[in-house]
């Protein structure tokens, strides 16, 4: 049982300290950690934003006793509850973890244990930790599994990692990092790589367990809206140095360091602001004049400018699919993956697809490219019927390279083993005609226009940054002249500097070459930012299409609604927090 | 009250199912099992008399030699029924066998299951007590090496593993002999004395053969054990059972041993055919008359009966033995319940 005999005059008593902390690795004799103080109040939420590599998750690693071999704190002091962690043994650490101290991560499937039930695993901590009974312990665990808001706790005690759901898998974690009622809880990267939707789940309960059982946070996030949204103190990390730190509301509207300006800039260009779920004024800003600010924060919705010299209704289309239907599977295994799906895109026109992973996005790209069986409706590519090639046909039609594809993670579509020039030109050489010089021409033009340094023709995949890595991919989708792009979350592996950079870039070559694209991504900023129109994929279906102007601004289904509701934006409230639970509620009687 | 949880994915309500299902499973998958041990148990059969078949040879030459006139030859096969259709022959051995009678040898007409169940005893012995040292000391050594990773015991013993692996058993048994048996004289060289006869006689005649019989098995063991409990202690989740406050012993018996187990023990599976195999050539050297022995001289005289008696044996026993280990696998990994 955590000591909960604290008086009124303990309200502002730091619970975690951290003063000029230095973290050293010893194997490279270099310091990865140059320096972090922070004081986190009893019900205090503290947030540290950064990107990977900044020091931040080594810094939690560092106040949870469990940095990687070779590596220690190296300066300052960490204090929990008024006690320096440095000299703790082994046991007094098992101790403290759990019952004082505890925390969720990045990827919560791997954090638990694969081969056994997740309700055995909130169970044995309770067991071992508080020498309750097997019975006493399921009980408390199943009440625990209902504490976090998962639907029929019983049903998910039985359950087994994979059997579960990321969001879900999130909840069991913290349900078991507040099963013995520790005051500090960190959560790292708790919400990333969960659907926007879903993290907006974790980060409202996260919230809630902070007030009802009095929870004191520490939120780190490489996105700077999610720590916005819970903390009252933020430290941003670069390199191993903190750059900035203080209170939220002013590093949102005056920051200081370059770096901060860029995190806020990305979300004022490729975010959303505000709700469009319920009325809800914007935080009242006042900028100090000296501070050079981009723009007024928080900004409204940027979705590019109407295009008027769109083409005429008429055009034909690029792309035409018809009652487009998949599964995958059959007998009571079959999976409908895709149903009943129709769009049209025109010559030079961008459509963005957005939805949660499982709604189809990828499958209705797949089944477009021919890579996946159709069972119902048609694909028609500039006037071609495509849906049912034969495997010759097929080839065919993929060496004219009519439709190009840009995966998620440039790093794996790209052949480590040749250089990001022999990768380019390969569209271009298995459709032969082409000389040596002519090919090497058109790759160099290719890199031009991708705004590529010619200087990294002749290195590999991996000698590049991700972002470089992505223009090299889009630079070869390019190469073949193609009418349709897809791009398959281009951006989601990025980080926030390359993200906005990457789509800058679309929008560029949008308004200088002749291509429609489909443009598939999770997260509606991105899509926001680029789309003429969106369309929006739940459950195997199109739920809403339309502008994205419209899209955006007044969403007419209910998870649509949730969706830019969830978004998480610089600046959002407890109002936001109701309409998302209500909205919730609507979904599951639909 | 507190709203629903918005877990859009959520599936369906199913608490009533959830019993039956497991259960479910759990048939399923032991019959997926089931399902690939008959047509494993039938081609190895069949294989096995095949190859009898092919080998040309015949009760008659074995018994009238050289001399043999064609009708005194077709006389002596047609009473063992081997001028009929090969189908014929093979489906009416794979009944017999199915009865447990392996036919009858060509050289002394005696009944060949009899003789393997006699024989069997000592190789099973040899083998099993051979089993049970490389399991210990390969999960010892295995579980060590993980402890001690990349400190001077795990070097140590991944030299010792790598040494003792690339030794043949004979070269150990025999070194093993003149050292305990010759040398030291504490152990017996050679024979075999049944286990009613005293637990401490029977081991001290078997442990020899054994010792020698398990070093690869038990090097195997060890290296596998070491890499996958190193590769599971590298796991998320042992960092979150850390930070949840469980102890060290805990974290390994119950997070990291269960999940790092599945290599050592499906090389388990593959390593039980090397200790029947190898036993053949350890009962020469201890003087042991098992199943080895008996293979070797049927297989010499030509007495394709009791070869085939051995080979069945060894199929059964070899498919069954990995019929438990992946049994063992599918409870300690449920998320690898995949088949076999």
């Amino acid at each position: 049982m955590a000591p909960s005999a604290h008086g009124p005059a303990d309200r502002d008593a730091a619970v975690l300290t951290l003063t000029d902390v230095r973290i050293h690795n010893d194997a490279a004799d270099t310091e990865l950690v140059h320096g972090v103080s922070l004081r986190l109040v009893r019900g205090g939420v503290v947030g540290i934003v950064g990107e990977s590599g900044s020091g931040k998750s080594l810094t939690c690693k560092a106040v949870l006793g469990v940095l990687p071999q070779h590596v220690e704190v190296s300066g300052g002091s960490i204090e929990l509850l008024g006690r320096d962690v440095a000299g703790l043994s082994r046991q007094e650490w098992t101790a403290l973890r759990g019952n004082s101290i505890s925390a969720v991560f990045q990827d919560p499937a791997s954090y638990l244990n694969p081969s056994i039930r997740v309700g055995k695993q909130v169970q044995e901590v309770l067991r071992i930790k508080q020498g309750l009974s097997r019975a006493a312990a399921k009980q408390r665990a199943i009440e625990l599994l209902d504490a976090v808001h998962l639907r029929d706790p019983d049903y998910v005690y039985e359950q087994y990692v994979h059997e579960l759901s990321g969001g879900m898998l999130q909840r069991v974690l913290i349900a078991i990092a507040i099963s013995l009622e520790p005051e500090v809880l960190i959560a790292d990267e708790a919400t990333t790589a969960l659907d926007t939707t879903v993290q907006a789940g974790i980060l409202d309960l996260l919230v809630e367990l902070k007030d009802r059982i009095g929870l004191s946070l520490v939120v780190v996030s490489h996105d700077l809206a999610v720590v916005a949204q819970l903390c009252d103190e933020v430290l941003v990390m670069r390199d191993g140095h903190v750059v900035e730190q203080g209170a939220t509301s002013e590093i949102l509207h005056a920051p200081q360091h370059e770096y901060t300006r860029l995190l806020v800039a990305e979300h004022e260009q490729y975010g959303l602001s505000g709700s469009a779920t319920g009325p809800h004024p914007p935080v009242p800003v006042s900028v100090p004049a000296s501070v050079p600010v981009p723009a007024s924060v928080p900004v409204s919705v940027s979705v590019p400018e109407p295009r008027s010299s769109t083409v005429p209704e008429s055009a034909e289309p690029v792309l035409r699919v018809d009652g487009l239907g998949v599964h995958f599977g059959r007998g009571r295994g079959r999976k409908q993956a895709l149903e009943d799906a129709s769009l049209v895109i025109r010559p030079g026109e961008t459509v963005g697809v957005i939805g949660e992973s499982g709604a189809g996005k990828s499958t209705l790209a797949r089944a477009v490219l021919g890579l996946v069986r159709v069972s119902a409706g048609s694909v028609h590519v500039a006037g071609r019927d495509i849906t049912h090639l034969s495997g010759r046909d097929r080839r065919a039609f993929g060496r004219d390279g009519v439709v190009q594809y840009v995966f998620q993670d440039p790093l794996r579509s790209l052949d480590p083993e040749h250089t990001v020039a022999t990768s380019v030109a390969e569209p271009l050489r298995i459709r032969g005609g082409l000389d040596r010089a002519a090919i090497d021409d058109a790759v160099r033009r290719q890199f031009r226009a991708v705004r590529l340094d010619e200087s990294l023709l002749d290195r590999f995949p991996g000698e590049l940054s991700g972002g470089q890595r992505q223009r090299v991919a889009i630079a070869r989708a390019l190469i073949s002249s193609p009418r349709l792009l897809i791009l398959d979350e281009p951006v989601s592996a990025l980080d926030s500097a390359n993200r906005v950079a990457i789509l800058e870039l679309l929008r560029e070559l949008r308004s200088t070459i002749d291509v429609a694209m489909l443009f598939i991504s999770h997260d509606l900023g991105s899509v926001a930012g680029i789309s003429d129109r969106t369309i929006v994929l739940y459950r195997s279906r199109i739920v809403e299409a339309g502008d994205t102007s419209r899209i955006v601004t007044a969403p007419a289904h209910p998870y649509t609604r949730l969706l830019v509701g969830s978004a998480p934006t610089l600046s959002s409230g407890p109002t936001d927090r109701v309409q998302r639970e209500r909205l919730r509620a609507g979904l599951f009687v639909s | 009250m507190s709203a629903p949880p918005p877990a859009l994915t959520a599936p369906p309500s199913a608490r009533r199912g959830v019993v039956a299902h497991r259960i479910g499973r759990a048939v399923a998958s032991t019959a997926r099992l089931l399902a690939i041990f008959v047509p494993v148990f039938l081609l190895g059969t069949f294989l096995t008399y095949l190859l009898g078949h092919l080998s040309g040879r015949s009760p008659a030459y074995l018994q009238l030699g050289d001399a043999a006139s064609p009708q005194a030859v077709a006389a002596i096969e047609h009473k063992w029924g081997l001028d009929r259709p090969f189908l014929v022959q093979y489906g009416d051995w794979l009944g017999s066998v199915l009865h447990g009678d392996l036919g009858t040898s060509w050289y002394n007409g005696l009944s060949v299951a009899h003789a393997l169940g006699q024989r069997a005893a000592i190789t099973l012995s040899a083998a099993g007590v051979a089993l049970v040292l490389g399991i210990v000391f390969g999960f010892l050594f295995g579980a060590l090496a993980a402890h001690f990773h990349t400190r001077w015991p795990d070097r140590a013993i991944t030299t010792f593993t790598t040494a003792i692996s690339v030794l043949p058993p004979f070269i150990v048994g025999i070194g093993l002999a003149a050292v305990f048996a010759v040398g030291l004289q504490i152990l017996p060289a050679a024979g075999y004395v049944p286990i009613q006869a005293g637990l401490g006689p029977w081991l001290s005649h078997l442990i020899l053969p054994a010792i020698a019989l398990s070093f690869d098995t038990a090097a195997d063991v060890a290296r596998q054990l070491r890499n996958g409990l190193v590769s599971a202690y590298r796991g998320n989740y042992v960092t979150g059972a850390i930070v949840r406050g469980l102890g060290p012993r805990r974290i390994f018996f119950v997070h990291v041993l269960r999940n790092g187990i599945a290599p050592a023990l499906a090389v388990l599976g593959l390593k039980f055919p090397n200790l029947l195999g190898g036993a053949v050539i350890i009962e020469a050297i201890f003087g042991l008359s098992g199943y080895g022995v008996y293979a070797s001289q049927a297989a010499v005289r030509g007495d394709v009966p009791a070869v085939q008696g051995v080979l069945v044996v060894s199929v059964i026993l070899v498919v069954v033995f990995n019929l438990l280990v992946n049994i063992v696998l599918n409870r300690v990994t449920p998320d690898a319940d995949r088949g076999v």
